[in-house]
Formats: C-alpha cells, sequence, structure tokens
C-alpha cells in the first residue's frame, strides 16, 4: 500500500513540490487546450501529430493486425448468419445492376461521341491510392481515422477519402508514412454538397453523430428524403460528382443525410490524388455575375469526377 | 560492489517506467478498430485503468508528470483537442489521490468502487471540458458506452495489472539477489 502521512485530506497529492507540479500540469493543459482550440483548422500541434503519427503506425499496424482478424472472424460469422437471405437481396441487386450498367454503357457512348463532337478535352484519370486504416474513429469526441500511407506515397492535405460506396472524409493532417482522416461525420468537417434531385447546393456539416445535417440549403427549395447528395466541388478541395449520401428521412427540424459509405465500418479506402483547384484572379469582366441562362450553363459545365485535374471549367483552375 | 549498484539502479529505473510504458502502450490498445460482426465496439479507456491502479497502489510509479504525457499522447493519437484527456486525468487522480487510503489495499471490491467512481468523476470532466473546447455535440452516448465498458472490464484488467506488478517486484528482488551471489 502506497506509504503516505496523515496532514489531511491533500495527503494523497504527495508533498508540496508535487502539489506544486500539480498545479502547474494543470494550468499547462488548459493552455495547450486553449492554444489547439483557437485554430482549430490549422492547429499549432499538427507538427506533432505528424510525427507522433508517424512514430506509432508500426506499433498501431501491429496492434490492429489481431483484432482485424477477430472483426473479420466476426464479421464473417455474422455474415454466414444470414447467407441465404443475403444471396437473395444480392440477386436482386445484380438484376438491377445489370440494367444500369447497359444504360450506363449507352450515355457514355453518347457522351463520348458529343465530347468528340465538341472537340471536349480529355480528362486524365485520378490516380487512386489505396491505403488501410490503423485506427478507430478516436474517442468520443473526434471522428477522424488513421491510415497507413503518407506524403512518401504521395499523400496530400485535402484529398477525397472513398470507401468504395462513396466518399467518407478528406485527408486532414500528412505524415511521411502515416496520415489522419476526418470523416464526414465529425464536428469541424464542413463538405459543399449537391442535392442531386433538387438541383440545389448546400454544405454537410458534421456533429459527432452518425448522420451529417444539411445546412445552409438553397432557398426556396423542395427537399425530400431519399434525395441524393454528391459534392458540388465548390470549396475548391474535393472534385465534384463524389457520392456522398442520401436524404434521410426527416427526425426533427433539420436535415440529415444518411452516408452511402458508414466511416466507421472502413477498413480500406481509397485516397483521390488529384490536384486541388487553384482559382485565379478574375478579371472585372469574367468577374461579373452571369445572367439566369448563363449561370445554369455555368452550373452544368462543372467538372464532373473525372473532368476536375487539370481541365478547364467555368469556375477557372 | 559498484556493479552491484548499477544494476540494481538500472532494475529499478526498468521497473519504476514499466507503468509508464504500459500506459502508452494501452493508449495505442485504445484507438485500435475494434468491430464485432460490423458494429463499431467501443474500447476501454485503458490508460486510465493504468493510472487509477499505479496511482492507487503504487503512486511513485505514477507521478503526475506521467500522467501528463500519457493524456497528451491520448489526445495526439486520437486527433482530438490538445490537453483535454492530460487534464480530465490529471484532476481525476488527484482526486482521487486524496482517498487513496480509503481505496488502496482493502480488496478487489473496494479498488473496483473506487474505479467507478473515477470513471464518473472522468465522464464529467471530460464531457464539461469538451463541451466548452468543441460546443455542443451530440457524443454523450458515445461516452456513457465507453464508460460502461470500461468500468465493466476493469475487474480483469485490474486482475492483470496486480500480476504484472507482483511479477515486477519479485524480478526486481531476484536481479538484485542474483547479481550479490555471483559477484
Amino acid at each position: 500500500m502506497a506509504k503516505r502521512n496523515s496532514l489531511g485530506i491533500f495527503n494523497g497529492l504527495g508533498g508540496p513540490w508535487s502539489r506544486g507540479l500539480l498545479v502547474i500540469l494543470v494550468l499547462l493543459s488548459v493552455a495547450l487546450l486553449a492554444l489547439d482550440r483557437s485554430q482549430p483548422e490549422q492547429s499549432r500541434f499538427d507538427m506533432a501529430r505528424r510525427a507522433i503519427a508517424d512514430a506509432s503506425k508500426p506499433a498501431m499496424t501491429l496492434l490492429s493486425a489481431p483484432l482485424r482478424t477477430l472483426n473479420q472472424f466476426s464479421g464473417a460469422l455474422a455474415s454466414n448468419w444470414q447467407a441465404a437471405k443475403k444471396v437473395r437481396a444480392l440477386e436482386q441487386d445484380n438484376h438491377n445492376l445489370m440494367q444500369w450498367r447497359d444504360l450506363a454503357l449507352a450515355l457514355h457512348e453518347k457522351m463520348s461521341r458529343y465530347e468528340e463532337l465538341l472537340g471536349a478535352p480529355q480528362a486524365p484519370t485520378p490516380i487512386v491510392i489505396t491505403a488501410r486504416a490503423i485506427t478507430d474513429t478516436g474517442g468520443p469526441f473526434v471522428r477522424a481515422r488513421l491510415v497507413n500511407v503518407g506524403s512518401d506515397d504521395g499523400v496530400a492535405e485535402g484529398q477525397a477519402v472513398l470507401a468504395y460506396n462513396g466518399l467518407i472524409g478528406r485527408v486532414m493532417n500528412v505524415g511521411k508514412r502515416a496520415s489522419r482522416v476526418l470523416l464526414l461525420t465529425d464536428l469541424n468537417s464542413r463538405v459543399p454538397v449537391y442535392i442531386v434531385d433538387a438541383q440545389a447546393h448546400a454544405i454537410l456539416a458534421g456533429d459527432n453523430s452518425g448522420a451529417p445535417r444539411l445546412i445552409y440549403i438553397e432557398r426556396g427549395v423542395e427537399i425530400e428524403p431519399g434525395m441524393r447528395v454528391m459534392t458540388s466541388g465548390e470549396d475548391g478541395v474535393l472534385p465534384r460528382g463524389l457520392a456522398v449520401g442520401q436524404i434521410a428521412p426527416a427526425g426533427g427540424k433539420d436535415w440529415r443525410i444518411a452516408l452511402f459509405a458508414r466511416p466507421e465500418r472502413v477498413d480500406f479506402v481509397s485516397i483521390l490524388e488529384v490536384a486541388p483547384i487553384v482559382f485565379e484572379a478574375l478579371d472585372e469582366t469574367e468577374n461579373a455575375l452571369p445572367e439566369a441562362g448563363e449561370a445554369e450553363a455555368v452550373s452544368d459545365a462543372s467538372p464532373s469526377l473525372g473532368a476536375v485535374p487539370g481541365a478547364p471549367s467555368a469556375g477557372g483552375q | 560492489m559498484v556493479q552491484v549498484g548499477a544494476v540494481q539502479r538500472t532494475s529499478a529505473v526498468l521497473w519504476a517506467i514499466l507503468p509508464f510504458v504500459l500506459a502508452m502502450l494501452c493508449a495505442m490498445i485504445y484507438v485500435a478498430p475494434l468491430r464485432i460482426g460490423g458494429i463499431s465496439i467501443p474500447m476501454p479507456l485503458f490508460p486510465f485503468m493504468v493510472i487509477y491502479f499505479w496511482s492507487m497502489t503504487r503512486p511513485v510509479y505514477m507521478p503526475f508528470v506521467a500522467i501528463f504525457f500519457i493524456g497528451l499522447f491520448q489526445d495526439v493519437l486520437t486527433g482530438g483537442p490538445i490537453g483535454l484527456w492530460a487534464l480530465t486525468y490529471l484532476l481525476t487522480t488527484a482526486l482521487l489521490s486524496t482517498q487513496a487510503e480509503v481505496i488502496a489495499g482493502r480488496g478487489r471490491s473496494v479498488m473496483w468502487s473506487g474505479f467507478i467512481l473515477g470513471v464518473l468523476i472522468a465522464t464529467f470532466l471530460v464531457w464539461v471540458f469538451a463541451r466548452m473546447a468543441l460546443g455542443p455535440s451530440p457524443a454523450g452516448g458515445r461516452l456513457g458506452l465507453e464508460m460502461i465498458v470500461t468500468v465493466l472490464t476493469y475487474p480483469l484488467v485490474g486482475r492483470l495489472f496486480a500480476m504484472v506488478q507482483r511479477a515486477t517486484t519479485q524480478a526486481s528482488r531476484l536481479t538484485v539477489t542474483s547479481t550479490m551471489v555471483n559477484l
């Protein structure tokens, strides 16, 4: 048992030196917390975070290996439990997807012809970096995950991070061998999105819940549950056209999004290596607001997912 | 005799830093992804278990400086606000240390009760600090679940820590004895 003297209820805190040190450390913690939150977008501690992420990557990879095996085993068990039901659902999905594939191929053929006729420049295919998540979402207050690739692999801040079925977040912090991904559900995440069926722009705002909120929705727009939502590319960071999710049934005063990809369940992710869009200064004639008809044309001319890197657009790159 | 002193000192330092190293390792396990049947399971707050156990039984091996760095390491690993867990751990341990004489050395059930009290204090403090730093966020459910998992896991993990502590004490004694015999 710990050796303690009998000077009152503060015995456990040790002698005067120990108590003084405790006060100093508490004040230091408060100062660090205040400093870190004064500029949450560009924290003063990013360098420390990068260094520790790099240093802890081998240990984290080693530690997550047995847990991953357990995850896979339990996942396989759960999957086999409802195998017959799932096979029937997959057969139905496959049947539907075959029809969609034929339609997509026909549209692709048509679009290629139009592009050829218009002499539109061919969009370069974005480079995809495959990564593995080596940490969980980061406790109750943070929705971020560490992945096992960094600047040595071509990762840069702001790049889009996708699961096979949709966007899950963007790269926030890049070390040499590991990077931190800010998930769409995090409190600090803000992504400009486009509600396809309503043809309206909005901002997707995370709040640490599983379904992020839609804020700053264009006025006078009718929104209904089930409408598809994709990135609008208006931030100049994420490319346009990445699938995000669909409008969830209204449960309160906010519209929320049911994400296609559940960020906390994803193990492997794809990072899109695309150059961020640089908005050059526009001269006065270009800066003038477009007419109503032109505005529609500008919106349509925005680059799609494949067309973002290097492709000229109305927004200017 | 000089050699005996050196070995003794090295051995003492190694055993002294073991709880700190264990807590750092536990911080890494805390952020490791765990899913069962595709559902994300909250990890128990392992670093707090290490801090609590050694603060109550051998406070000399878990000084406030070590607690501060464990909290900072956890903050950096989780990607959360720097200082959040450091401040929470420091204040919780300081409050619990005032009751260490009541808690320590009185059996496992008392240790567990003390731990439940510690978890309640830590939950309250981290919730208040997070609200101050991040603003309102619906993280209460996840935090509550995490703390319940932490409380339920402690009896098993605490027993493992007690075994580690016994083993290190015996090993420490054996190292000194065997060195003296060899000389």
